[in-house]
């Protein structure tokens, strides 16, 4: 098989994973509705006694976009093979990708890539239904361009947290308990990214902080682009940062792996 | 009278069976701890909302909707302790058969399944952190702590236990029928969240849906509502009532789905 090609049925596998279960995976849908659902109630009360138009910085359309964006972005980014990588890890089930002409870093890519074809074209579609309702009701102005920047930067967002998620997959060879890991992971992930609340709660010197991690730029970055909150050379420097971090993250996860590697006694057999 | 002193004799078995277990391997009582810990930094990001807005709700201020959070986040710790691992383990049993098991026990099939495990670790974030918010809560708001505060607050707390107990069960049921819960679980715990924020603060027809169809709100908004001296008789008594209503409904489903089980092994 051409090189290529064993990776395009790679993606293929995982776009057909991805639709085994899609009662799950609408259902699951519907529980990320349920969060917006609530902040909505929150924020009409806290825009309804604030004395300013804005909100940290948003107005009250624009704080409902971004508790809609953000909710789905944060499902969109989010992986889960790294239970799988330690399964593999744990179990033996690298010995495979050792003695084969297939990459482990590419097919766990190219799976991760299937799985999330489907879901960007569903989530793409209920953004756009989304942003379009606020435009309506709300009166959110939207910037065609952006629409499209918004596109390359989430596809950029997913790459990245495929990066920052493999990279910390390799604690497998050093644990063999990490589920709990993982998951507080996953959650302080959410929190820093702005997955929940925009990050500007945290005030001034923390955000600092957070600008400079990649976390942010996995979540808030493109949603506050869709929401007319940066300027277009914010725009330039927040896909710089995510390009950096891409490639900081390629070299992190690479560095890891060989190290992690050296550790590994390929059980099973 | 003696029957339930023979369930708390079991049940306080079962506690120290779970105790001696989980202290064998500590790796996963101090990851669960971890683990809500995490969940619990998330809850606290809508106390800083509250407080950096000064949001006031229905006539709450900042400080009495700590009061909530902190009921919440401290029921959700109860929650996770005592109910939430066994009944993510029903569908499970449902599945491969080891309901059959459980079934041919001298006691109470649902009180086996649904109380027999108590997970130390998941609970102490919440307890924690819920219980310190309730106190500053209560103390900010100046309000003096009388017995009747403390008799209400608790006695809601159990109502809300009970209630729990009854709703959350309820999704579980349903995979006698339908085997995969994973989706239907995703939804119920969307739902509990729903606590995260006094009532108040929904619409009156979503407040009515949470309050008489699917009484999610009688949970953890009664006991805060007492020490604000907001609760009215009616509330109370509807409060009790639900609790009573949706207990018997979820044994009588219980007992409906074990009619209907089949065992799934050999």
């Amino acid at each position: 098989m051409k090189k290529q090609n064993k990776y395009i049925e790679t993606v293929k596998i995982g776009i057909q994973s991805s639709m085994a279960y899609r009662m799950n995976f609408f259902l699951s849908l519907l529980s990320t509705a349920f969060p917006i659902f609530i902040q909505f109630f929150l924020w009409r009360a806290v825009f309804e006694h604030a004395t300013s138009e804005t909100v940290y910085g948003y107005t009250f359309p624009q704080m409902l976009t971004y508790a809609v964006l953000s909710a789905i972005t944060t499902k969109l980014v989010s992986t889960g093979f790294e239970y799988e990588i330690v399964g593999d890890i744990k179990d033996g089930g690298l010995n495979k990708f050792i003695v084969r002409p297939i990459g482990y870093f590419p097919y766990r890519a190219s799976c991760f890539l299937g799985e999330k074809i489907m879901q960007l074209i569903i989530m793409l579609v209920v953004t756009i239904g989304a942003i379009m309702g606020i435009h309506y009701i709300w009166g959110l102005i939207i910037v065609p361009i952006r629409v499209v920047l918004f596109i390359v930067t989430i596809l950029l967002a997913v790459y990245m947290n495929f990066l920052i998620f493999y990279a910390i997959s390799a604690v497998g060879f050093w644990l063999t308990e990490v589920a709990a890991l993982f998951e507080c992971a996953r959650i302080l992930a959410i929190i820093v990214s702005g997955g929940i609340f925009p990050t500007d709660i945290f005030g001034d010197k923390i955000c600092k902080i957070l600008n400079v991690l990649p976390f942010k730029y996995t979540t808030q970055y493109p949603v506050d682009l869709l929401n007319n909150r940066l300027s277009y050379s914010e725009i330039g420097q927040g896909m710089l940062i995510q390009i950096v971090w891409i490639i900081l993250l390629m070299l992190i996860a690479q560095s890891i792996w060989r190290i992690g590697m050296k550790k590994y006694v390929a059980v099973g057999g | 009278m003696r029957e339930i002193k023979r369930y708390l004799k079991i049940y306080k078995l079962f506690i120290k069976n779970c105790l001696m277990a989980q202290m064998e391997y500590r790796i996963n009582f101090i990851t669960g701890v971890i683990v809500e810990s995490g969940y619990l930094l998330a809850k606290a990001l809508y106390a800083i909302v509250v407080y950096s807005t000064g949001v006031s709700i229905g006539g709450l201020s900042s400080d009495a909707i700590l009061l909530f959070i902190g009921t919440y986040t401290m029921m959700t710790g109860i929650y996770m302790g005592l109910f939430y691992v066994n009944f993510q383990k029903i569908p499970e049993y449902v599945r491969d058969g080891s309901l059959d098991l459980y079934i041919t026990k001298p006691i109470s099939t649902q009180f086996m399944v649904t109380m027999r495990y108590f997970d130390f670790g998941m609970p102490i974030p919440s307890i924690i952190g819920g219980l310190t918010m309730i106190v500053i809560g209560w103390r900010r708001l100046n309000i003096g702590i009388t017995p009747l505060h403390i008799i209400g607050f608790i006695g809601f707390m159990l109502t809300g236990i009970l209630l729990t107990y009854s709703i959350f069960l309820l999704p579980q049921i349903l995979s006698f029928w339908t085997v995969k819960t994973s989706g239907v679980n995703d939804i119920s715990n969307a739902l509990w969240d729903f606590n995260n924020m006094p009532k108040g603060i929904y619409s009156k027809r979503v407040q009515q849906f949470g309050t008489f169809v699917i009484p999610i709100f009688l949970i953890s908004n009664c006991s805060p509502l007492v020490i604000l001296d907001k609760l009215s008789i009616g509330e109370s008594v509807w409060a009790i009532s639900a609790t009573i209503l949706f207990f018997i409904l979820s044994r009588f489903l219980f007992y409906k789905a074990m009619r209907n089980y089949s065992s799934a092994s050999s």
